[in-house]
């Protein structure tokens, strides 16, 4: 696998690119801003070496808020081909939900903290590279700890809560069925009865599931007006 | 009013005076205008019965023949020496009054032409010719009070050369009867060749149109540079003693100068429109009388409290210079400051700025009053303006330093709160980009010794590592967090208070719009609803709250509600107190409700315009 790291903390970059090199993951470039990596996606375009996934800090000059995601932006109509992977200092639904918004997958949202995971991150690079959507556990725990939700997920069994949690992450019913080791039949029968006990419109589309998940959460939360893309940070 | 026979005599005597020469004559013409002005009645009535005595007896043998030109004549002596003690105490008017009462004596004298005896035609002459230049200097003396500048010196020299000098250069080349009187006067002149002589004549008449026309033009050019103010007094003064001049032009093309036993009816219309000059000069006065009444007006009408810009408006308008500037002094500050409560440095004197200093009713330095320089020569009324708008001046003032000084003290809690955010801010910023991203890449190598290690004692060392890691970077999260929450900075207050009220176990209705206000504003109703909530959470035992953040006017109104069980206090040394300090260092206010058992509501109002 390919991966190119743009962040503007070359301390981090580089300790990332050592320990995705430790694991084989081949590093073609690194940048301390998007412009760099835009231009090393232009140049490997035609050679088809581009990367399979590129990594982005979220906070990057020039104003250090969302410079990931507006790149990630870009990648995507520019590069549809090359996943993404952004990662944050901190967790945040908004900017999660701004990311992963068409559900075309190849898209994921990680907390910096995962790199002490080595297993988990390549497992995030390569369900984002497989064209899969990654959500951070951090963001779904905030999710379903909310208060608002809580009755409603009271009515769901523990199990179930389990499966809603890695649907929400992105897994796929036999990514679901491998971390939880259960079969694949109980996996497809757990996520059925979330769906009809939230009253979720059941999609076969794992990306598509996602986002329904997602929204759901957000919206059970009553904070349905957060979903709306208006976080353009004006000052 | 009765007066001591002392002060009649006189002020009988003043009326006959001639100032001779310059100093002594003006310390005499000081002297007696504090007589005429302290005894006006008494000067006035003697005055005018001796003046009107002298004008009958002037012109005596005319009263049979021409009694109608004789009278209009007593009345041009009466009214010029009359006006003239009028305006004796009139400042800026002082230095034609003089002229005006000499001016009337010379009139009268003038007349003894009509006695064509001994020597009244030469008298005659010499008293008529010297009227107009005695006209002529007073104007030019108005309004400094004396000649200024060398155009006037020379118009004055000039106009004395042409007209008496000239006259009795006439004299001596002639003998009375060329120029019509009687032969048999008192006469030094003898007859000339007459062609010369008549181009003699010819010159002089060509000489005084010239010099008339001069004057108009040196007038004109005064009234030109004239102040408002000054051109209010200068204007009528100025056109009345041009007709008065241009008539005696033109008639001197006609006849000479008053002769025969009879008034020549020339003289009627001469004589009319010599009243136009006093009357011009009792115009003005009255309208300096008016200004001063305006000022007094116009201060009287001064809204309350008043400010330095109001008073300053009305002397603009009072003096007729919009230029003019008010610098109010601060004691405590040791500055001055100008209408708007800057601090400036009030300009020094020069040739295009007068700059008046306005004292308190103690004495103490008030206020400084700078205005066209042109104003100088009209101090009387710019004094009166100032002395009028002392006290007015001296309320603006205090009302300005207790505006100033709120206006400081406000600036500089505002400027703390302000610096105190942005170093929240920064510090959050060297976190993230320092500490954070260092641990971030401490947790990296960690990641790759793990995926290295060989043996399983390392690996367990490595893997209890990671985890410590792991929960310090939790820590150092929240801990930047609480200093400043980057998603306020990065989305604002709605989406900051979803992050933190959805983790709260009770439930919270955010009624917040999804604007962004000013960082300080959003800072403050951030921490206002966090620190409440957070109090709500441990005291309060409630189960909802409600969070409304809205604009009302150009304040935002914050309140957190919640159905607890009341009773709450703010104390000293709580969060609630220090968030209420903060509030009202940005010129809000921070209330709080909780009676038992009814819930508690603290409401915050912050000023949205503060910045």
């Amino acid at each position: 696998m390919r991966v190119a790291i743009a962040d503007d903390s070359t301390l981090f970059r580089e300790g990332l690119a050592l320990l995705l090199a430790s694991a084989g993951v081949e590093v073609t470039a690194q940048a301390s801003e998007p412009r760099g990596i835009l231009a090393h996606l232009k140049d490997t375009q035609l050679a088809d070496t581009q990367p399979d996934v590129v990594i982005l800090d979220m906070r990057m000059p020039p104003t250090f808020t969302d410079e990931g995601l507006v790149c990630a932006e870009l990648i995507r109509t520019q590069h549809p081909a090359v996943g993404v992977l952004v990662l944050s200092t901190y967790s945040d639904v908004h900017y999660a939900v701004r990311l992963l918004g068409d559900g075309r997958g190849g898209m994921g949202y990680l907390l910096k903290d995962r790199v002490t995971d080595l297993n988990g991150l390549l497992d995030g690079l390569r369900r984002i590279a497989d064209g899969r959507l990654v959500v951070d556990e951090d963001i779904i725990a905030g999710l379903l700890a909310h208060r608002r939700r809580a009755e409603a997920l009271d009515r769901l069994t523990e199990r179930e809560r389990a499966v809603l949690r890695e649907m929400a992450e992105g897994r796929s019913n036999a990514g679901i069925a491998g971390k939880l080791h259960l079969a694949s039949k109980t996996v497809e029968n757990h996520v059925a009865s979330v769906f009809s006990k939230l009253g979720m419109p059941a999609s076969g589309d794992d990306n598509r599931r996602v986002l329904a998940v997602l929204a759901w959460l957000r919206s059970a939360g009553g904070i349905a007006s957060a979903a709306a893309p208006g976080g353009s940070p004006g000052r | 009013m009765p007066a001591p026979n002392l002060s009649l005599g006189r002020a009988s005597t003043a009326t006959a005076g001639t100032p001779a020469s310059q100093a002594p004559g003006q310390r005499l013409a000081r002297s007696l205008t504090s007589a005429v002005t302290r005894h006006r009645l008494v000067s006035l009535v003697t005055a005018g019965l001796v003046t009107s005595l002298l004008a009958i007896a002037a012109q005596w043998p005319a009263w049979a023949g021409t009694p109608f030109p004789a009278t209009l004549n007593v009345l041009v002596v009466l009214t010029f020496v009359l006006t003239g003690l009028l305006l004796l105490d009139e400042d800026a008017l002082s230095s034609v009054s003089w002229a005006f009462v000499l001016g009337g004596l010379l009139w009268a004298v003038s007349w003894t032409a009509t006695w064509e005896h001994g020597p009244s035609a030469v008298i005659s002459s010499f008293a008529y010719t010297h009227f107009w230049v005695c006209l002529g200097w007073g104007v030019l003396r108005y309004p400094h009070g004396r000649l200024v500048g060398a155009v006037d010196h020379l118009m004055v020299a000039v106009g004395v050369a042409v007209i008496p000098v000239g006259n009795l250069v006439l004299i001596g080349l002639c003998r009375p009867e060329t120029l019509g009187y009687r032969p048999d006067v008192w006469w030094y002149g003898s007859a000339i060749d007459p062609g010369v002589f008549e181009v003699v004549v010819n010159v002089l008449d060509g000489l005084t149109l010239a010099v008339v026309v001069a004057f108009g033009l040196v007038i004109g050019r005064r009234h030109r540079r004239a102040s408002a103010l000054e051109r209010r007094t200068l204007g009528p003064v100025s056109l009345g003693l041009l007709a008065a001049f241009v008539m005696a032009a033109v008639v001197n093309l006609f006849v000479y100068y008053p002769q025969g036993g009879a008034i020549d009816p020339i003289f009627i219309p001469m004589a009319a429109t010599l009243f136009a000059i006093p009357a011009s000069f009792a115009t003005a006065a009255a309208r300096r009388h008016l200004a001063r009444g305006r000022i007094a007006q116009l201060l009287s009408t001064l809204s309350t409290p008043p400010t330095a810009r109001a008073v300053r408006e009305v002397l603009r308008a009072a003096l007729g210079d919009e230029s003019a500037q008010i610098y109010l002094w601060v004691p405590e500050r040791g500055v001055h400051i100008d209408s708007d409560g800057r601090p400036a440095i009030p300009p020094a004197t020069d040739d295009t700025l007068l700059t008046l200093p306005v004292r308190t009713t103690s004495g103490a330095p008030l206020a400084v009053l700078s205005a066209r320089s042109s104003l100088e020569r009209d101090r009387d009324l710019v004094d009166v303006a100032l002395n009028a708008s002392a006290i007015v001046l001296e309320n603006a003032r205090l009302h300005a330093m207790v505006a100033s000084q709120l206006d400081a003290v406000r600036t500089t809690r505002t400027q703390l709160i302000e610096v105190g955010l942005a170093e929240r801010r920064r510090i959050e910023r060297d976190l993230h980009d320092g500490a954070q991203q260092r641990l971030l890449a401490l947790a990296a190598r960690l990641g790759l010794a793990q995926a290295q290690a060989t043996d399983e004692a390392t690996a367990t060392a490595l893997a209890a590592a990671s985890a410590d890691l792991r929960a310090a970077l939790e820590e150092l999260r929240g801990l930047a967090r609480g200093i400043h929450p980057p998603i306020l900075r990065e989305r604002g207050l709605k989406a900051a208070l979803e992050d933190i009220t959805g983790p709260l176990p009770l439930v919270v209705d955010l009624r917040v719009p999804d604007q962004r206000f000013d960082t300080v504003l959003e800072t403050t109703a951030y921490y206002t609803v966090s620190e409440a909530l957070a109090n709500t959470v441990k005291h309060a035992e409630a189960t909802h709250a409600q969070v409304t953040v809205r604009m009302s006017g150009d304040r935002l109104l914050v309140q957190i509600a919640d159905d607890g069980k009341g009773g709450a206090v703010i104390s000293e040394s709580g969060g609630i107190a220090g968030l209420g300090e903060r509030v009202r260092a940005l010129g809000g206010e921070i209330m709080l409700s909780s009676p038992p058992h009814s819930g508690t509501r603290l409401t915050a109002v912050i000023p949205a315009t503060t910045h």
